[in-house]
C-alpha cells in the first residue's frame, strides 16, 4: 500500500526528557492505525508530530513524500485534519459556525462560503450526527457532543487523514461507539486514513487493522491486534498481568484485567491447587489464584471450551479432552497424575452428565490416597445431576470415604488462605 | 433559525447599516451642540456649502462664523472621535481574541504608559520651546510604539510568541514606564497640571491637528483587522487546533499585535489615553451580537466611534464653557451601561 504519512528515525525531547527516540513508522493511505501505549509513552507527541503541531528535534517526516516543513499549514490542513482529546472552547460559537471553521484551509482570504462550502458542512455534520445541534452554543452542549462536532469540524476539511488523540477518553460507552463507527465507517466506505491514539487497549482492538505499542518513547511492537495486544507484550509494557480473550462475536483480541488483592495476609503462595471444572465455572477462580501465587492446573476440560481458554490463555497446565467429547482413559490419566501433584484438590459445581462422571469418579482414588478433596455446593447437586442419580449416590460414598465440602467458591478461597498457613507453618 | 447562505455577512451587513444611521444622527448632534447655537438645518447648510454642486441647494450664504465653528473647529473634532474610538474599539477586540483574555484592552501590552512618558518627557525637556507641539505627539507614538516592541520581545521565545508571558510582560512594562512616570511628576513643577491634563485624554489636545496625515494609517488598520475575523475566531480555540485548521498562526499573532499597537500607538499620540472605550465597546457588541470576529470587528470599529462621538460632545458642553476630560464621560456612561447588558443578558463565555 502505497504510504502517506512517514516518520523517519525522529527524535523528541522535552527539556532533558526524551519523549521520542529512533521512531520511524508509515502510515499507509487507508489504514485505521491504532497508537497505544502506557501514560508518557510518547503517543500523543508522535501525533502532534504527524499533525504538524511539532517539530522532532531529528529525523524526518514526510506527507505524499513531501516533508512537512515545505507544505504550508494552509495546504496541510486541506489534507490532514485533528481531532484533539479535548477541545478548547471559551465563546459562544453556534455549533455550524465551528464546523464551519474546517473550511477556513479551503476559502480564501476574501472568499465567502460558498454553495459546495454549506453542502459539505452539512454532509460532514450529518455524518457525525451532530447536525441537529446546529443553533446550539458550543458551550451549551455535553462533552460526547461537543466531540462529534470537533470530528465534524474536522471532517469538514475534507482530509485525506484524521488524526486523533484519544478522541472517545472522556466519553461515555455510547459516544464512544458512536464517533469510532462513523471513523470506521468512513474509513471503510471512502477510505479516509485514520491514526488514532487510543487509551482503552478494546476498543483499540476492535476498531484498528493495524496497532502500534509505544513504549518509553520507542515503537515497542507493530502489527495485527492479535500480533500485538498478547499477554507477554502487555505485561511487559504496562507491568500489569492481564488476560487476552477472544471476543466471543468480532474475535479480535480482547484484554481482561486480572483483579488483584491488596490482603498481604492471603497470600498462599506455591500451594498447588487443582481444580476439576469445565463450562466456565472455574475460569473466575482459575484467575484468582494465580494471582494469589498459588499454582494452579486443571482438568478435564474440553477442548474450546470457556474454562480451557482461560486456562490456556493463564498457561496453566491442564488434562484436556477432544471437544464435545467424552472423557476418554488418557485424559482421565493426565488429570489424575495432575491432580495427585497438588496440595489440594476442589470440585467446583459443574453439572455431571455421562460424558464428564470421571471427573467425579477420579475422586475415589485420590480420596484413598490421602488427598484433600474439596467438593463444591453439594446442595444443589441433585439439579446439576444428568447421570438418573449416578452423581448423587458417588457423591454421598465419596463423603464417606473423607470428601470434604464447601458451600460456594469464597468458602474455596478461605480453605486455600488456610491450606497456606499451613504449609507456612510446616515449612517454617 | 435555519442556517443559510452568508448569514454572518448579512447579519454584518444589517448592523452596519443601522449604525450608519445611528452615525449619521451622531454627526449631526457633535455639530450642533455646543456654546454656539446652531440649528442642525444651518450645520445641513455649511455641510452642503462645501459639496460640489450642493451650494445649488441652499438660498442662503450661511453666516462665515458658523462656517469657521462647523468645518475648521467641530467638524474635524468629530471625524477625530470617530477615528480615536475605532481604533481603540478595534484593537481591544482584537487583542481581547487574541490574548482570550476578557481583561485585554488597549493599553494591555504597555502602549499607554510608554506614550505617557514620552509625552511627559516633552512637556518637561522642551517647557515652552515652539518645538513642543510638533514633538509632543511623535514623542508619545515612539514611546507607544517603543513600549509595544520591546513588550512583543519579552514575549518571544524561540521565536514562538507565548500570549500568557505577552500579557504579563504588558502588565511588568507598564508598571516599569508608571515608575518612571511618577519620577517625571514629581519632577515635573509647573508643567504638572499639563501632563495630568493630557493623562486624561482629551480631543483638543494639539496633538489632534498631525490627525490628518496618520489617518491612512488609522483606517488601513482598521481595515485590515477586519479581514483577520476568520483567523481570530479559529485562534480563540487555542493556538494548536488554530494550526491544524491551517491558520499560520505565529504569522497572524504577529499582524494583529504590531496592528493593535499602531492603533493605540497612534490614537494615543492624538489625543492621549481616553480609557475605557476599547475594553467596554467590544464587550457591549459581543453581548449583543456574538462572539463572531468577522462581525465583532467591524461593528465595534463603527461602534466605537459613534461612542467617542457622543462622549466627546458631553465632555465639551455639560459643564460648558469647561471642557471635561472625556475619559470621565466614557466611563461615566459605558460602565453602568455595561453593567445593565451584563446583568441583563448574561451568556456563557465572556
Amino acid at each position: 500500500m502505497e504510504a502517506l504519512l512517514k516518520v523517519h528515525d525522529i527524535e523528541c525531547r522535552y527539556g532533558a526528557h526524551p519523549a521520542l527516540q529512533g521512531v520511524s513508522l508509515v502510515v499507509p493511505r487507508g489504514a485505521f492505525l491504532g497508537l497505544i501505549g502506557p501514560n508518557a509513552a510518547g503517543k500523543s507527541t508522535l501525533l502532534k508530530i504527524l499533525a504538524h503541531t511539532l517539530k522532532p528535534r531529528r529525523g524526518v517526516v514526510l506527507f505524499n513524500g513531501k516533508e512537512l516543513d515545505t507544505i504550508s499549514r494552509r495546504s496541510f490542513a486541506q489534507k490532514v485534519s485533528v481531532v484533539p482529546q479535548q477541545a478548547t472552547v471559551g465563546f459562544p460559537f453556534s455549533v455550524y459556525e465551528v464546523v464551519m471553521m474546517g473550511r477556513h484551509p479551503h476559502l480564501g482570504r476574501f472568499a465567502r462560503e460558498s454553495k459546495r462550502d454549506f453542502a459539505l458542512v452539512r454532509e460532514a455534520m450529518e455524518a457525525a450526527n451532530c447536525w441537529h445541534l446546529r443553533d446550539r452554543s458550543i458551550l451549551e452542549i455535553s462533552g460526547g457532543e461537543r466531540q462529534r462536532v470537533i470530528l465534524a469540524r474536522a471532517l469538514a476539511q475534507e482530509p485525506e487523514v484524521i488524526l486523533l488523540d484519544e478522541p472517545t477518553t472522556h466519553l461515555d460507552l455510547t459516544a464512544q461507539l458512536e464517533i469510532l463507527g462513523v471513523l470506521k465507517n468512513l474509513n471503510t466506505s471512502q477510505g479516509l486514513t485514520v491514526l488514532a491514539v487510543f487509551h482503552d487497549l478494546n476498543l483499540a482492538a476492535q476498531f484498528s487493522d493495524q496497532m502500534i505499542l509505544l513504549q518509553e518513547g520507542k515503537i515497542f511492537a507493530a502489527g495485527s491486534p492479535e500480533s500485538v495486544l498478547t499477554t507477554d507484550k502487555i505485561r511487559t509494557v504496562y507491568r500489569t498481568d492481564v488476560l487476552v480473550i477472544k471476543h466471543p462475536l468480532t474475535g479480535k483480541p480482547q484484554v481482561v484485567l486480572l483483579p488483584r488483592f491488596g490482603d498481604s495476609e492471603f497470600s498462599p503462595s506455591r500451594l498447588r491447587v487443582h481444580l476439576i471444572c469445565g463450562g466456565g465455572v472455574g475460569a473466575p477462580l482459575m484467575g484468582q489464584l494465580t494471582r494469589m501465587g498459588c499454582r494452579v492446573t486443571a482438568g478435564v476440560l474440553n477442548i474450546k471450551d470457556t474454562d480451557w481458554e482461560v486456562a490456556q490463555a493463564l498457561g496453566l497446565a491442564l488434562a484436556e479432552e477432544k471437544p464435545f467429547s467424552p472423557i476418554g482413559r488418557e485424559a482421565y490419566g493426565a488429570n489424575l497424575k495432575l491432580a495427585r501433584d497438588a496440595d489440594a484438590v476442589f470440585l467446583l459445581e459443574i453439572p455431571f452428565g455421562h460424558g464428564n462422571l470421571p471427573n467425579l469418579e477420579i475422586l475415589a482414588p485420590l480420596l484413598a490416597a490421602q488427598k484433600r478433596c474439596y467438593l463444591v455446593d453439594p446442595e444443589h447437586l441433585p439439579e446439576r445431576d444428568y447421570t438418573e442419580g449416578r452423581a448423587v449416590r458417588l457423591v454421598a460414598s465419596l463423603r464417606e470415604r473423607g470428601l470434604a465440602c464447601l458451600p460456594d467458591q469464597q468458602a474455596v478461597l478461605q480453605a486455600i488462605h488456610g491450606l497456606g498457613k499451613e504449609k507456612n507453618n510446616v515449612s517454617l | 433559525m435555519i442556517m443559510s447562505g452568508s448569514s454572518w455577512l448579512r447579519r454584518l451587513l444589517c448592523w452596519l447599516f443601522v449604525l450608519f444611521l445611528l452615525l449619521i444622527f451622531s454627526v449631526a448632534f457633535g455639530l450642533t451642540l455646543g456654546s454656539a447655537d446652531i440649528t442642525p438645518m444651518t450645520a445641513l447648510k455649511v455641510l452642503l456649502s462645501h459639496i460640489p454642486g450642493g451650494a445649488d441647494f441652499i438660498k442662503t450664504e450661511p453666516d462665515p462664523a458658523v462656517n469657521v465653528i462647523i468645518t475648521q473647529i467641530r467638524l474635524p473634532r468629530v471625524i477625530l472621535a470617530f477615528f480615536v474610538g475605532a481604533a481603540l474599539s478595534t484593537a481591544g477586540a482584537a487583542l481581547q481574541g487574541l490574548l482570550r483574555n476578557p481583561l485585554a484592552d488597549p493599553y494591555t501590552i504597555g502602549v499607554s504608559s510608554g506614550a505617557a512618558v514620552g509625552a511627559a518627557l516633552i512637556l518637561i525637556i522642551l517647557r515652552n520651546s515652539p518645538f513642543q507641539t510638533v514633538s509632543l505627539p511623535a514623542a508619545a507614538f515612539l514611546g507607544a510604539l517603543g513600549t509595544g516592541l520591546l513588550v512583543y520581545r519579552l514575549a518571544q521565545i524561540d521565536g514562538y510568541l507565548a500570549v500568557e508571558t505577552l500579557i504579563l510582560a504588558g502588565v511588568i512594562m507598564s508598571s516599569f514606564m508608571s515608575a518612571i512616570l511618577s519620577y517625571l511628576l514629581t519632577v515635573a513643577g509647573e508643567n504638572l497640571h499639563q501632563i495630568i491634563y493630557w493623562l486624561m485624554g482629551n480631543l483638543a489636545l494639539r496633538g489632534s491637528e498631525y490627525f490628518i496625515y496618520t489617518l491612512p494609517y488609522l483606517a488601513g488598520g482598521i481595515v485590515t483587522m477586519c479581514f483577520l475575523g476568520r483567523e481570530l475566531n479559529i485562534m480563540t480555540f487555542g493556538e494548536e487546533t488554530a494550526g491544524q485548521l491551517g491558520v499560520a498562526v505565529e504569522k497572524t499573532k504577529r499582524i494583529l499585535l504590531l496592528l493593535a499597537t499602531l492603533l493605540t500607538g497612534i490614537a494615543v499620540a492624538l489625543v492621549g489615553t481616553i480609557g475605557f472605550v476599547g475594553l467596554i465597546i467590544p464587550h457591549l457588541v459581543r453581548l449583543l451580537l456574538g462572539p463572531d470576529h468577522r462581525i465583532l470587528i467591524p461593528v465595534s470599529a463603527v461602534g466605537g466611534g459613534i461612542f467617542l462621538i457622543w462622549a466627546d460632545t458631553v465632555a465639551r458642553t455639560i459643564l460648558a464653557p469647561v471642557e471635561l476630560p472625556v475619559g470621565v464621560i466614557t466611563a461615566f456612561l459605558g460602565a453602568p451601561f455595561f453593567v445593565y447588558l451584563l446583568r441583563t443578558r448574561k451568556r456563557q463565555g465572556f
